[in-house]
């Protein structure tokens, strides 16, 4: 039984969670900025990116990297390089709330990305430009056209599908974290995703590009968890405009616990993907300790998404293959 | 008052509280031991009221029919709900904290938080997406005002046996493959070890609109090797032209 209640008040669970990435996609171009710096990954990086530390950018600008107009912030707008906090979305923590663990290693709990989301990876965590090879400028091109001319395309996350782990976190929804000594399992609210990362290597099943969020395999460097995720089902978006990550590229995580007058969990993390950046692109995000938010609620996209009597794209337009070309 | 319930529970249940002992830890993954798709009942027939048997009657001729409408799940990977997760035919992994239990399903990648805090201090956010700890009582909980698929559950031990009880249902879900339920559902489940590889689910459903008394049922789960679970992303099988879940032998509603 079905009613017109249900469907409202899943619209508005769908649509808030969608709302939040269309109104990310139709704002103005907002740059990453690499925070000060409170990681010792950006001071000691080096361009050993096997070491899962965000390898230094060249100096200069890449050959390749053009002034498309359609990679730029329009005339008279400046790309804005803080990143703000969003405390109308995430209240004040109630008073007797739990601090985290006091073991480094212990990351259960919930916890929250209470930033804004940028539209596009503008800058790197050294502030330089994201480094675009030619496919990427061309996919991005072709992705932002679509939007303007009102068809973008759809993505996973419009279907009702996973997202992958970058999209994931970025969503300005709660997630929980479990653990035990094998695995680490990251709950989060938005598309009642899973990250399944696991410590134990002899347990992860291959990456074979059969699931869209790919495979986690994690191993502890100090207090810092190095999280390498490969295999993906089909290229995934790393932003709402569209910055791409193909089926062959690997993404490193390095996740601690950090604390700047409130608890944090730090991210920094490494797209490694030659088809669409020229050297690896690293960037690095914090989420809010938030222990009032580990009951995670429903979310069901499916109910909609499922229905067979209407368009399976959430009325957006397929991309066409061979997009980036 | 404000009551800082959540670090209070927190000192009162250690991480080795005895919900996780050797003998009694329901910590780790499970699998049904027979897979159904309907519950059994062990008093006797379903004690349907006129409003029950007439909403089940017609999900029956749906079925009989292979017309699935009246099933959300079914037709369109929907979230099964409470106790209709119970029946998962896919491993789930237990998660048992101090201040929640977390059923993690492989099943479409859904999960279920339970709240073991007493006494509840919860509440929706205003677009009824998040749900909140307040840490202050009382507070109403103002749930959706369209309900839950998995209703909101509270949870305490008794003993070795975790006690759930959950309110606040949808109506757009079935409390198995053609059993409805109204709004009012209460569902108390009694989780408990029977071996330290076996796991019954002791389930109690209430309805007044749709059930002329309580009426119970169990299902028991055999524990499985300590694993990940791979991806399942039911609308994939769907339009692969899988069943989101399994119609089992055990069709006893269409004799």
């Amino acid at each position: 039984m079905f009613n017109r209640f249900h469907s409202v008040a899943l619209t508005a669970a769908f649509g808030a969670s969608a709302g939040l990435i269309l109104l990310a996609m139709s704002a103005t171009a907002h740059g990453q900025t690499p925070p000060n710096p409170t990681s010792s990954v950006g001071a000691a990086a080096s361009n050993n990116s096997s070491s899962g530390r965000p390898p230094k950018a060249p100096g200069g600008t890449p050959a390749d990297v053009s002034d498309d107009p359609e990679l730029s912030p329009p005339p008279g707008r400046t790309v804005e390089h803080k990143n703000k906090t969003l405390a109308w979305m995430v209240p004040p923590l109630p008073s007797g709330m739990p601090a985290p663990s006091p073991d480094p290693h212990n990351f259960e709990g919930g916890w929250v990305h209470d930033q804004t989301l940028p539209y596009r990876i503008q800058q790197d965590i050294y502030g330089n430009p994201t480094p675009y090879t030619h496919r990427a400028h061309t996919l991005i091109a072709h992705r932002s056209a679509a939007a303007r001319a009102g068809k973008p395309y759809a993505t996973t996350a419009a279907r009702c599908r996973p997202p992958g782990v970058v999209i994931q976190q970025k969503i300005n929804l709660p997630f929980l974290v479990l653990q035990t000594k094998s695995q680490m399992e990251f709950l989060f609210l938005d598309y009642h995703g899973r990250e399944t990362v696991y410590l134990d290597p002899a347990k992860a099943p291959p990456a074979d590009h059969t699931a869209y969020m790919g495979v986690s395999v994690g191993h502890w460097d100090g207090d810092t968890l190095v999280v390498v995720t490969k295999g993906m089902k089909i290229p995934l978006w790393l932003d709402g405009s569209g910055s791409p990550v193909s089926t062959d590229g690997a993404i490193t995580q390095r996740i601690r616990k950090v604390y700047q007058g409130h608890s944090l969990l730090e991210i920094v993390t490494t797209v490694d993907d030659p088809i669409y950046y020229t050297h690896p692109l690293s960037w690095m995000q914090t989420f809010a300790w938030r222990p009032d938010m580990d009951l995670l609620g429903e979310y069901d996209c499916e109910t909609q998404a499922g229905d067979k009597s209407v368009s399976q794209d959430a009325g957006l337009a397929i991309e066409p293959a061979n997009d980036d070309q | 008052m404000k009551v800082h319930l959540f670090a209070a529970a927190l000192l009162l249940a250690p991480l080795s509280s005895h919900a996780a002992t050797a003998n009694n830890d329901l910590n780790g993954v499970w699998k049904i031991s027979k897979p159904q798709s309907a519950f059994v009942p062990l008093d006797g027939p379903i004690p349907f009221t006129a409003e029950g048997e007439k909403a089940y009657a017609q999900n029956k001729a749906a079925l009989a029919k292979s017309d699935f409408s009246y099933d959300n799940t079914q037709s369109r990977c929907s979230l099964p709900g409470t106790p209709r997760m119970s029946l998962t035919p896919m491993p789930f992994r237990l998660w048992v904290r101090p201040s929640e239990v977390v059923f993690e399903y492989q099943w479409n990648r859904q999960y279920r938080t339970v709240d073991m805090v007493q006494p509840r201090a919860v509440k929706f956010d205003e677009d009824w997406i998040r749900v909140l700890r307040t840490g202050v009582t009382p507070n109403p909980i103002n749930p959706p005002l369209t309900g839950t698929s998995l209703g909101i559950g509270q949870g305490h031990w008794e003993g070795k046996t975790l006690v759930i009880e959950s309110r606040y249902f949808s109506d757009s879900t079935l409390i198995d493959d053609l059993v409805p339920h109204d709004y009012d559902m209460v569902v108390e489940e009694r989780w408990s070890l029977i071996d330290p590889k076996t796991l019954r689910d002791q389930i109690t459903i209430s309805d007044p609109a749709f059930f002329t008394r309580p009426w119970h049922t169990q299902v028991t789960y055999r524990r499985q090797p300590d694993m990940g679970f791979t991806e399942d992303v039911c609308l994939d099988r769907h339009d692969a032209g899988q069943m989101p879940l399994p119609i089992t032998a055990d069709e006893k509603h269409l004799r």
